[in-house]
């Protein structure tokens, strides 16, 4: 018995830190600058990220604002913060990362996405926080919604289950970007177009939303929030605030039509209690045309470029920064 | 509770405890905590199925006592007869009620008469088949006079619902795992490894192979209208693997486990993938079950010591009542007559005993030849496979014909591969047949003694590829067995 209950401990610790090992490695090489995934935060966590315009949002903000176009027309260095599939509680933890450890910017840009003000019950793509797990705003932004937290911390690997080939991608795109998304300050370039599929099932998606008119508002509380308190942080730090709800495909607009109408009205609101820009492009003239769209709610190159022309516009015209 | 969380391996360490530093003084108190975790362990899933395990051990146990007083043949017989129709009765209620009235209603209404019978929402008790089985042999035995009936009620309790192979088997014989429980059981160090390599290797049978085939599997088997040829061969193998991943992982953890309290548990699986005929698979897959019906069915009935005719009748009994005890569903019963068509003509040409050594002893790799036939062997029970998965025959033939006419048969891209990299699950497989290939002559994956440095080494690199896959593999919620609904 004692040579079997040695043995397992042997085995098992020896399993342990072999599995720990790797976990260490795979940590130290995405932290790495040149990792796509994790380029952004690398950029924030070592506090190297100087931007003067900065862009939050979801994967819509991400795909919709080519910082090297607005960068161009307004002249001032611009960084994409987008970051896909995140509800607005969440976005939390890449707002509060960021201004906790960087220079603050002059100009932020909050694109609105409908769809992400919902309260968190889950997270989404956990991958795109990985290794930074352990950092204060993670740990507080999620408590009480990441439930494998606690296991994803004692057991090595465990946090990269599911993601094998994440990983190496990852590892790979460190020697060779070909792995990577186009990524230019945070801006993912999708040079692809809407396949024929996908815009059925979409279409089905609306058939079915006709159905259901009525939502619970209530449930948008956290999201709302997590908006006013970006505001009213800008507010306070003196930065420029410009709320934009970005197009979306026009077929689209019927979707949760409620919905939108209510979060519209709390918007202007706000823009006009706060005294701020709020700028919605939901039926702007590239809502119309589906070669700017990979899908119903994202832009393609095409219409990011069209459409961050028009931003970057739209921050000189207003004639609000001094430079 | 399922081998595959966090209760099981909270579960099994306290008791591990309790069994060998708290109760190894007194045998029976030993057995009582046996009886009592089995109960917790099959509690865990709703209290209300302990009555009918409490209530099918003591009829048993009492049928046994009676059998050994009885010297009356015809009493005899009825005493057995009456556990039978109880065991079975029970069974057939909770089972196959539900199947057979449909059935009934169908027919009647194929003639013209509408009859109205009302069916029930009955819940099924896990493992009822399994433990209906393994008390049904103790019966018998007694019955036989090949086993003493025993006086000990715990003891008794305790082999009835011995929580490793409650649910999902092996289901045991009362003359190999009874007497078990009357003598004092030691843990032999190497017994005790074996059983965690054993256990080690059933977790990433179900977690890494089994678990993340039926992510594919479900989607394919679901939505096989939309997919391709070749999509839905790549779903009929996956669910090959899917199904021998949890079910083999199943025995294999509940034989390990066994092993860590000192009791033997008989093989259910030796490597049925690499069989050479259909005769050989079935004298590796699911071996206790395939026996059970062997011995307490098929001989009985005469076997093959019987006219030609006869013994054909005897296998297509024996394979379809194998199909009809998975389930109360044609398909089952379409995939037993299959096996059946296929062991056929081997018997017929009596080949149906050769292969009884394990695949290619002295050599690494097989031969071209074993190689085709185990190849053309996996085949033919990958396509009977079809109508185990399929919900009903008609979603099962629907399938069949998709491989067949579905256009752009070599495009697999499917909604979940879309999403999910395959990737991974490849190389996971590889693994898993290599290792699976190399340990075939061993009762236990890594048993192989080594003496030399790079053989340890290489041993550990393959402990810890199999602890990063389980890892990697491990699902937000754990999934349950396939057989814990037979």
């Amino acid at each position: 018995m004692k040579k079997f209950i040695l043995k397992l401990i042997k085995t098992t610790l020896l399993l342990y830190f072999i599995t720990f090992g790797i976990e260490l490695t795979i940590d130290f090489y995405l932290a790495k600058e040149n990792s796509c995934n994790t380029n952004t935060w690398h950029k924030i966590y070592s506090g190297k990220l100087k931007t003067e315009i900065a862009i939050l949002g979801t994967s819509r903000a991400e795909a919709h604002y080519d910082t090297e176009i607005i960068s161009s027309i307004t002249g001032l260095k611009t960084y994409n913060l987008g970051i896909s599939g995140t509800h607005y509680d969440f976005l939390n933890i890449r707002w509060k990362s960021f201004i906790n450890r960087n220079k603050k910017p002059k100009v932020l840009i909050l694109d609105l996405d409908p769809g992400a003000l919902k309260n968190s019950t889950e997270l989404y793509g956990k991958f795109q926080y990985l290794p930074y797990l352990n950092s204060a705003e993670y740990k507080s932004v999620t408590k009480g919604i990441d439930s494998d937290y606690l296991f994803e911390k004692i057991i090595p690997l465990y946090k990269y289950r599911a993601y094998e080939m994440s990983v190496y991608k990852q590892l790979k795109s460190l020697k060779n970007p070909k792995y990577c998304h186009k990524n230019v300050n945070g801006y993912i370039e999708h040079d692809i177009s809407w396949i024929e599929r996908d815009y059925k099932k979409f279409k089905k998606i609306l058939q079915k939303d006709k159905a259901h008119k009525e939502y619970d508002l209530n449930i948008f509380s956290q999201g709302l929030s997590t908006i006013n308190s970006i505001i009213e942080y800008c507010e306070k730090h003196n930065i420029q605030v410009y709320l934009i709800w970005s197009p979306s495909y026009y077929e689209s607009h019927e979707y949760q039509l409620t919905l939108k109408k209510h979060i519209d009205s709390i918007l202007k609101k706000t823009s006009n209690k706060k005294h701020i820009k709020y700028l919605n492009y939901s039926k702007d003239s590239l809502c119309y045309d589906k070669n700017y769209f990979y899908n119903s709610s994202h832009m393609n190159k095409n219409g990011a470029t069209l459409f961050s022309k028009k931003v970057g516009e739209l921050i000189i015209e207003s004639n609000i920064l001094v430079q | 509770m399922l081998f595959n969380s966090i209760d099981f391996a909270v579960f099994l360490p306290i008791v591990f405890i309790l069994y060998w530093f708290v109760t190894n003084k007194n045998l029976k108190l030993q057995n009582l905590l046996i009886v009592l975790a089995s109960f917790l362990f099959y509690g865990w899933w709703d209290f209300r199925f302990l009555t009918l395990i409490f209530f099918s051990t003591t009829i048993d146990y009492l049928i046994g006592l009676g059998l050994s007083k009885e010297q009356d043949k015809t009493k005899r017989k009825i005493l057995l007869w009456v556990s039978i129709c109880f065991n079975l009765g029970f069974l057939g209620f909770f089972k196959y009620y539900n199947f057979f009235l449909d059935n009934f209603i169908s027919a009647f209404s194929f003639f013209g008469s509408d009859i109205k019978l009302n069916s029930l929402s009955i819940i099924l008790p896990v493992g009822i088949s399994f433990y209906t089985f393994q008390t049904l042999s103790y019966t018998i035995d007694v019955y036989k006079g090949k086993l003493n009936p025993t006086k000990d009620f715990i003891a008794f309790s305790a082999f009835v619902s011995f929580f490793p192979q409650l649910v999902a088997g092996p289901i045991e014989r009362a003359t190999n795992l009874l007497p078990q429980f009357y003598t004092k059981r030691n843990l032999k160090y190497s017994t005790a490894i074996s059983g965690m390599r054993q256990i080690l290797w059933g977790l990433f049978k179900k977690i890494v192979i089994a678990d993340t085939c039926s992510i594919y599997v479900d989607d394919i088997f679901q939505n096989y209208t939309n997919y391709s040829g070749s999509a839905l061969i790549l779903g009929a193998v996956l669910f090959s693997f899917q199904i021998y991943g949890d079910f083999s992982g199943y025995s294999d953890i509940a034989i390990g486990t066994s092993k860590l309290f000192g009791f033997n548990l008989m093989d259910n699986f030796k490597t049925p993938y690499f069989s050479r005929n259909i005769a050989e698979f079935w004298r590796r897959w699911h071996i206790s079950l395939s026996t059970w019906f062997r011995d307490y069915v098929y001989i009985p009935l005469g076997g093959s010591r019987t006219s030609k005719k006869l013994a054909i009748r005897n296998i297509f009994i024996i394979f379809i009542v194998s199909g009809f005890w998975h389930g109360a569903n044609w398909t089952y019963i379409i995939w037993g007559t299959l096996n059946a068509l296929y062991f056929l003509p081997s018997f017929l040409i009596k080949k149906n005993k050769t292969h009884r050594t394990p695949n290619n002893i002295h050599t690494f790799l097989p031969s071209i030849k074993d190689l085709i036939k185990i190849l053309y062997t996996f085949s033919l029970t990958t396509f009977a496979w079809i109508f185990f998965r399929s919900k009903t025959v008609f979603d099962a033939l629907q399938f069949i014909k998709g491989i067949f006419t579905s256009s752009n048969f070599f495009k697999i891209q499917t909604a979940k591969t879309y999403i999910l990299d395959i990737r991974p699950l490849f190389i996971y497989l590889t693994f898993f047949l290599i290792i699976d290939w190399y340990y075939r002559h061993e009762d236990v994956v890594f048993n192989k003694s080594s003496t030399s440095k790079i053989s340890k080494i290489f041993k550990y690199f393959v402990y810890t590829f199999t602890v990063i896959s389980i890892i990697l593999s491990i699902k937000n919620q754990s999934t349950s067995f396939i057989y814990f609904q037979f």
